[in-house]
């Protein structure tokens, strides 16, 4: 389906000579929206629960931060993990580690409204191999790096990878699911947005296997392109309408120096 | 079903049954009476003439005058008391011919008219006018392929298409596209016909441009409101398009070189003035270039579309003619040999025109539309093919019957059956992905209709009819009923083959009246209501050849619209100015749209992604269109709303559809400056369409977030456009004519937006930019056409 893209992208090159100029729009900005951003994961034995709000176009932040939510997350044995603020809107539990299997129910309190989601952490698929994979699209070679791994057959998986260059920041690269390929064996091609890959570049890979509502939001996050011609927030799994996801997942990290 | 329609409704079936066979008193054959009857063709290359005026007055005191029109065959028919008339036959570009008929039995002529670059100045009687006045049809525009000829377009390539959306009530579906929206309906809700069988996928190359190449064309018209009972099927527009069937007197050729396309034409006699045929062909040649590349990747690479349109008729005698007619069209894009991606439509229709008697006649035919794509990954890991199609084949037998001059009735069927293979993936057993093999979806679809064209008085006329459709959801298959919360399985039901999943019914009455005024106004009123079983599933903004289509089924009901209009209508004595107003309201029911998130593409359950609302849509519409010796044009304005209400959208409330456009102004200028040069120019102005912005904004992992509010609350800046146009006829012998058209698109350069993209700003932080992206700037195009 990238090929397709790609072709599209380049057939609308050659017939049209698209330009872009800077506007100035008229925006009004919504009411403030509560977003709630938490993950549990297996390989940290701290989590964490963001809870904020939308800010105006304007706005010279990013974001705003909610203080003063009640944060609890219970998992499939019945015990209870109290959050504690860490930082503004930065909510924490300690001495929690995800387990695969495991059912972790959110509850985020915030102005006396109770948000819920439900997650359920998955085992890690095992990957075979971690390469790099060249091709020559229209005379120009691009790098990428591909992982190959048996997809389990009969049950739905997803997956979600970043990538840090030479000890840069983690970039989200995609989620997958196997929609597609149920039970085959996968050979996983990535690629960064911005950063075209170069021999001797030392790449770390993080590769998560997460659930259904964490994918939701991720795949989704693609029709919130202004170019759609209904641009929608990505889905979420919370309750009461807040915005946001609430995602378990396991995670693996390889390193592979680019030949 | 029944349940939707009232007993109000039912009266006014009953109503309407009674309209059309109680008002036609059976005709006595009395001696003082005979059918006067006839063919209408082209002087020059023997063409069948539809649409032509045929005008009769009486030249005895006692008898009132009539008229009648040409039908798809050229033919015409009225009885008349024997005696003495004066008959007059014209239409829009040929001059016309005046006779006088001395009538004492049946009588059939042929009436070849010669065309004429002026329109003649004839005798103004009470009766010799232009049709547009006392024919109640409302909402109709017949498009002069004259016009196309010379209406600049983007490239250069002569697109009907493109030229209708200059027309009041019709709009462009995005900048330089084919595609097009009939006052507030979506694009699928137009039916195209191409020689009637339906086009499903009316453009080429990501909708640059249309599938019809004009030099194929004859007759175009297009119905907004109104529809003769005959169509049905889509509940926006018909539009019903007829190839040329050939030179019958001598052989022709014609072509044309441009920068995107070239295109041949020829045509002639199989038998002299018996048979004919034309066969047209069109094809891009971007690809040529890719040829030229170093890169073996490149140079194998494909890019290019063509149209092959073919029609041969036999005429056997004055009763018994047949038609046959073919078009194949076909997009091919291809990267080296690892990538592939075939669209395409394919038509046929065969079609018997025969004279049971002088006042009736039929025309019997056999129908095929087909259009698929397929996707090829043939690369070593990846290996496998998406494919798609949609075919129907269907029988129409349409009947006409002339009983007296006061009516005209029209009645016939149809049955259809059409299928739709939903996208589906096949993979090798090496390939990285799995097979998808979603379910074909098969309909049984039955219509039959009646109507009568009446004409009470000398200045009041009414058309009514009704129009009966069955649609069946055949089996075999598994059909789900899907919940309208979740979208989770109700109920699961396996149906065998030859056994229906779900029918429906839909009653369509169809009524329009005229009441002239006097010889240069009249007023018009019309009603139809239409239903429409296909639909077509689109997440982008422009129609892509992927789209996937879906029948009526257990939770998708037929689409419906109902729509009233009024309108004026004033012509200038000399038929030189030509003035309406059409004012139209139209509810739409069972709309359809899809749940954030939802995947249409290869998903076996997409009907649970589907949400069903409601749609309004309304409008005024000015046409000034204008004929002064050299200069001929049109201004059209258009003021219009298109509304949505889903209750899974924007809270349950009316919101503007996407193509909603309040104002919306097309200008078309011709200047015929001499023999040899022309020049035309057109402006459009729009104002911006309803869309989705941003109104907040968050950051997850280090990403920029954009958050939407309501949706379709926003405004795209304005559009507006100026198109030149000059022609050339180089030399002018008999033998061989040569001409050149250049074409400047969007001459002052305007950067219209096509669409707006939001990004932080670079300079203070984390505050929001929006950038306009505009797709065309100006475009100059030169063709080189030629015929000998």
């Amino acid at each position: 389906m990238k090929n397709i893209f790609k072709l599209i992208v380049f057939l609308l090159g050659v017939l049209v000579a698209s330009c872009e100029e800077k506007i100035d729009l008229k925006i009004e900005d919504s009411d403030p929206k509560l977003i709630i951003k938490g993950e549990v994961n297996n390989f940290m034995n701290s989590q964490h629960v963001t809870v904020f709000e939308t800010t105006g176009l304007q706005d010279t932040v990013r974001t705003k931060p909610i203080s003063g939510a009640e944060v609890s997350v219970q998992d499939s044995k019945g015990v209870l993990y109290t959050y504690v603020e860490e930082s503004p809107g930065i909510y924490k539990a300690k001495g929690m580690q995800g387990k695969a299997n495991s059912r972790y129910v959110l509850s985020v309190k915030v102005n006396g409204v109770v948000y819920q989601a439900t997650s359920v952490l998955p085992e890690m698929v095992q990957v075979d191999s971690v390469g790099t994979y060249s091709t020559n699209f229209f005379g120009r070679e691009s790098k990428f790096i591909t992982i190959k791994y048996q997809d389990p057959p009969g049950i739905p998986n997803y997956y979600r990878y970043s990538i840090s260059v030479n000890g840069g920041t983690f970039e989200y690269v995609g989620v997958y699911s196997d929609r597609y390929n149920d039970g085959k064996y996968v050979s996983q091609e990535l690629a960064l947005r911005d950063i075209e890959l170069q021999s001797g570049d030392k790449v770390r890979i993080n590769r998560q296997c997460i659930d259904q509502g964490f994918y939701d939001f991720w795949s989704s996050q693609s029709f919130s392109n202004p170019g759609a011609a209904a641009p929608a927030n990505p889905k979420s799994n919370i309750s009461n309408q807040a915005l946001g996801y609430f995602g378990a997942y396991s995670q693996l990290s390889y390193q592979i120096e680019i030949p | 079903m029944l349940k939707g329609f009232s007993i109000f409704f039912y009266a006014r079936f009953y109503l309407m049954v009674g309209f059309v066979f109680g008002t036609i008193p059976l005709v006595a054959q009395t001696s003082t009476e005979a059918v006067f009857s006839g063919y209408v063709r082209d002087m020059e290359t023997g063409e069948n003439l539809f649409g032509a005026s045929i005008q009769v007055l009486s030249l005895d005191s006692n008898s009132k005058d009539w008229n009648t029109t040409s039908q798809n065959s050229g033919y015409f028919s009225i009885r008349l008391k024997t005696g003495s008339w004066q008959v007059q036959v014209s239409t829009v570009g040929y001059q016309s011919q005046t006779f006088k008929l001395n009538l004492l039995t049946d009588t059939l002529i042929r009436i070849n008219l010669s065309k004429g670059t002026e329109i003649e100045m004839v005798e103004i009687t009470s009766q010799n006018k232009a049709s547009q006045i006392r024919d109640p049809q409302m909402g109709l525009t017949k498009v002069e392929m004259a016009d196309v000829k010379f209406v600049p377009v983007l490239f250069g390539e002569k697109d009907i298409l493109k030229t209708i959306q200059l027309l009041p009530g019709v709009m462009s579906g995005g900048e330089g596209g084919s595609d097009f929206y009939v006052r507030g309906g979506m694009g699928d809700q137009n039916l195209i016909l191409l020689d009637g069988a339906n086009v499903f996928n009316a453009s080429h190359l990501l909708g640059f441009f249309s599938t019809f190449n004009s030099d194929a064309i004859k007759d175009v018209n297009l119905y907004k409101g109104g529809m003769p009972a005959e169509f049905g099927g889509r509940l926006s527009s018909v539009l019903d398009i007829s190839m040329i069937e050939g030179n019958k007197r001598n052989y022709g050729v014609e072509g044309g070189l441009g920068l995107i396309a070239s295109r041949i034409k020829v045509e002639g006699p199989i038998v002299k003035d018996k048979a004919s045929f034309m066969v047209s062909g069109r094809r891009t040649y971007a690809d040529m270039f890719l040829k030229l590349s170093k890169d073996s990747a490149v140079n194998r690479s494909k890019l290019f579309f063509y149209d092959l349109n073919l029609k041969a008729n036999y005429r056997f005698n004055d009763r018994d003619a047949l038609y046959l007619s073919g078009y194949f069209g076909e997009d091919v894009l291809g990267y080296s040999d690892q990538f592939g991606f075939k669209w395409g439509n394919n038509t046929s229709s065969l079609r018997w025109h025969h004279l049971a008697n002088p006042s009736l006649f039929w025309n019997s035919s056999v129908v095929y539309s087909n259009y698929r794509y397929k996707v090829e990954l043939l690369d070593p890991t990846v290996n496998f093919e998406i494919a798609s199609h949609i075919r129907s084949a269907q029988w129409q037998q349409k009947f006409q019957w002339f009983p007296n001059p006061e009516h005209t009735v029209h009645f016939g069927w149809e049955a259809k059956h059409q299928e739709i293979l939903p996208t589906n993936i096949s993979a090798q057993s090496n390939s990285s992905v799995n097979s998808v093999f979603i379910e074909k979806r098969r309909a049984l679809e039955g219509a039959i209709y009646i109507s009568d064209e009446w004409k009470v008085s000398s200045n009041f006329e009414v058309h009514g009819g009704i129009r009966l459709n069955q649609f069946a959801l055949m089996g075999p298959g598994t059909f789900n009923q899907y919940s309208s919360e979740d979208g989770s399985i109700i109920e699961t039901k396996k149906v065998d083959s030859y056994r229906s999943a779900k029918k429906y019914l839909n009653f369509e009455p169809r009524l329009s009246a005229s009441y002239v005024l006097n010889d240069y106004n009249s007023l018009k009123a019309s009603y139809n209501r239409n239903s429409q079983n296909l639909h077509q599933l689109t997440n982008t903004t422009s129609s892509l050849p992927t789209d996937t289509w879906v029948m009526s089924s257990v939770n998708i009901k037929p689409q419906q619209a109902e729509q009233y209009s009024v309108g004026y209508y004033w012509e200038s004595p000399k038929r030189d100015y030509e003035f309406s107003m059409e004012v139209y309201y139209k509810d739409m029911k069972h709309q359809i749209d899809y749940r954030d998130g939802a995947n249409l593409t290869a998903n076996t359950h997409v009907e649970a992604d589907l949400v069903f609302g409601t749609g309004r849509a309304y409008g005024a519409e000015w046409y000034w269109k204008f004929e002064k010796g050299p200069i001929n044009g049109w201004v059209s304005y258009t003021l219009a709303k298109s509304e949505r209400r889903f209750d899974e959208i924007n809270d349950g409330t009316w919101y503007p559809a996407r193509q909603d456009r309040t104002h919306d102004v097309s200008t078309v200028l011709m200047y015929q400056m001499n023999p040899k040069w022309n020049v035309s120019a057109t402006f459009v102005y729009s104002s911006g369409q309803a869309v989705t912005f941003p109104t907040g904004k968050y950051e997850m992992d280090g990403q920029i977030f954009w958050y939407y509010g309501y949706r379709n609350q926003h405004r795209m800046p304005d559009y507006h456009r100026l198109d030149l146009g000059l022609n050339y006829e180089a030399s002018n012998s008999k033998k061989f004519k040569s001409s050149w058209s250049f074409g400047i698109y969007n001459a002052y350069n305007r950067k219209n937006a096509y669409l707006i993209d939001f990004r932080e700003s670079e300079t203070q932080a984390n505050t929001t930019e929006s950038y306009k992206i505009s797709l065309f700037g100006i475009i100059p195009a030169v063709t080189w056409n030629f015929k000998f």
